[in-house]
């Protein structure tokens, strides 16, 4: 086992995915970054789904804009993904980058990028994340995976002790594609009640175990964007706008 | 065969032992006595050997001697042991009023619950070591859940001082770090370490300059084993884990700072953290409080490898959010007194 240094680190450092929220790109150091399993968190309809879609198209940015011109894999457990908003986006940003040069991909080129995995129950969702090593292997450029939403999937099994076994199983599988492949995971979660000292708290769901795991959680609400783990310490990053995402 | 040799060479290299016939060791066999610990422990061996008990007593006495290695208490105790300082100010006093400094051999453990700000504390640590001693010796960083961040490092080393680049870069230079995701790979790492450290050469390779190992976090040991056999095999991995962080500590002097996450017993069933079955968890969540509680969660043997243990948490007056305030107690001190505590507060320069 090699040991790296800090500093031989730094500079392996590679370009980031953009978030499209300028505050919360700051916040993560440039936005996405491969390596890592990011977690965003909201109640339905705050745009987890939303940004999820913009990071498929926003990790296709080309290198000479600091992107990643990279591609995108999306595991969708609960029918969310809508191609046609897909596509309002994709031509959004192809208009975007055309500004600076001829030569940026088109909407449809964008689209194209795309790959799309449809788990319509958890046993779907853990043998896509398994069967990932040979799409990897088809397709090496991407470096972005996507899970929306984990915590749809996993609730669908009733018995506790086997959610938490089949939620190990999927980090476990994400860890080692990871350490292979140098990806960035974005899933999304929802929130529930917790009582907790005899008072309701907001918090994520499935359970502290999981948010050990993952790097960096960030809340999505009506308005407000925050980084943290917990509803206890999490910090307000920026306030948002309905039309930034 | 190999036994019986042993203690006729024992026998032959001490004194009066050297006196003894090979029909005296014919004699001892024939009793079954093969090795120094049964001459040892047998009453009747004078009678055996139908020698004077003087005789065989003294004989007795110079093979443990051999036997049991002999270190004078000089070369164990020293006059002026190293300190080391963490750094910041407000925990070095609390160390010092336990009487605790940070010093080489030391096994410490910081534990916490999510997010309250351990990898923050353990990357503020590595930097305020580099800074200080960072010519000659270096910090080991292992990190076990891909947290470790270069650029968090820097962003720490140039909020802190008016450093120059060069002397960044060389701080930069000087923190190691290792990815181990699963506790196979944390043993494997540091047993490396501690193979490296071995080899005769080593005063002259980089490795023989690291003296503080950082570990982010123990969790990788155990997070992924839920069933039972699992959970025994994640007990398995951290004895063997004690054992070689014990070796590096004792033998090459390495400090270790261990970062942990607190659970409490009640989150291995109820872990889902769900709405629907809140009704079970109202009496249960009081013990999750007390952080004693989580501290077996390893077992009693974890326990008693880490010297000092420091629990970080959320002050509990503070409501207002981002403020940073954290408060490090002292949960477990195995020398000494084991209250005390002090305020952090974690800024962009690192946790101070």
């Amino acid at each position: 086992m090699e040991y790296k240094t800090a500093k031989n680190l730094k500079a392996e450092k590679s370009p980031t995915i953009t978030t499209g929220i300028t505050a919360l790109d700051k916040c993560l150091r440039g936005g996405i970054r491969p390596g890592k399993v990011y977690e965003l968190v909201g109640k339905p309809g705050t745009g987890k789904t939303q940004l999820c879609m913009k990071l498929c198209l926003n990790v296709q940015i080309p290198r000479y804009a600091c992107g990643l011109a990279s591609k995108a894999l999306y595991f969708d457990t609960r029918k969310d993904f809508n191609p046609a908003r897909l596509k309002e986006l994709a031509d959004d940003l192809a208009a975007r980058l055309r500004c600076t040069s001829i030569s940026a991909p088109t909407a449809t080129q964008m689209l194209q990028n795309v790959y799309y995995v449809d788990c319509r129950n958890t046993a779907q969702l853990v043998a896509g994340l398994l069967n990932c090593h040979k799409y990897l292997e088809k397709e090496p450029n991407i470096k972005l995976i996507i899970v929306d939403s984990i915590s749809f999937a996993i609730r669908m099994v009733n018995n506790v002790s086997d959610r938490t076994e089949l939620l190990m199983e999927v980090h476990d599988g994400m860890r080692k594609l990871q350490l292979m492949h140098d990806l960035a995971f974005v899933i999304t979660n929802n929130q529930g009640y917790r009582r907790r000292m005899s008072q309701f708290q907001l918090e994520a769901v499935l359970g502290r175990k999981h948010s050990q795991l993952i790097n960096k959680r960030i809340w999505l609400t009506e308005n407000e964007c925050f980084v943290g783990k917990r509803a206890k310490t999490k910090r307000l990053i920026c306030k948002l706008l309905k039309y930034t995402l | 065969m190999e036994d019986k040799r042993e203690l006729r060479s024992l026998l032959l290299a001490t004194k009066t032992g050297k006196q003894l016939s090979e029909y005296h060791i014919k004699l001892l066999q024939k009793q079954n006595i093969s090795t120094a610990e049964e001459f040892i422990d047998a009453d009747n061996v004078h009678t055996i050997l139908a020698l004077a008990s003087d005789t065989t007593e003294e004989i007795k006495r110079e093979l443990l001697n051999l036997y049991v290695g002999r270190i004078k208490f000089k070369t164990l105790y020293q006059s002026q042991p190293i300190n080391y300082s963490t750094g910041i100010e407000d925990l070095d006093k609390l160390l010092d009023s336990i009487g605790q400094p940070f010093r080489p051999g030391r096994v410490w453990e910081l534990i916490g619950d999510n997010d309250v700000g351990k990898t923050e504390l353990l990357h503020t640590l590595a930097v305020n070591f580099v800074c200080k001693y960072g010519e000659q010796q270096q910090v080991l960083f292992v990190d076990t859940n891909l947290d470790f961040d270069s650029e968090r490092l820097e962003e720490i080393l140039l909020e802190r001082k008016q450093l120059s680049e060069a002397a960044i870069d060389r701080s930069l230079d000087a923190i190691n770090v290792v990815q181990a995701t699963t506790a196979e790979s944390l043993i494997a790492a540091l047993a490396a370490l501690l193979e490296k450290l071995a080899s005769p050469n080593a005063k002259f390779e980089a490795v023989s300059r690291i003296k503080v190992v950082l570990i982010d976090s123990l969790t990788a040991c155990y997070i992924l084993y839920r069933s039972s056999y699992g959970r025994n095999k994640g007990r398995r991995f951290l004895t063997e884990l004690a054992m070689i962080i014990r070796k590096l500590a004792v033998q090459h002097g390495i400090a270790f700072i261990i970062g942990n996450m607190t659970f409490s017993p009640d989150d291995e069933t109820n872990d889902m953290g769900e709405d629907e079955d809140v009704d079970n968890e109202g009496g249960s969540t009081q013990k999750s409080t007390d952080a004693q509680e989580d501290c077996s969660f390893l077992g009693d043997y974890w326990c008693s490898v880490c010297t000092l243990t420091l629990v970080l948490e959320l002050p509990d007056e503070s409501h207002c959010d981002g403020d940073g305030l954290r408060l490090l107690k002292v949960l477990n001190n195995n020398f000494g007194i084991s209250d005390g505590s002090c305020l952090l507060r974690i800024t962009d320069a690192g946790v101070i």
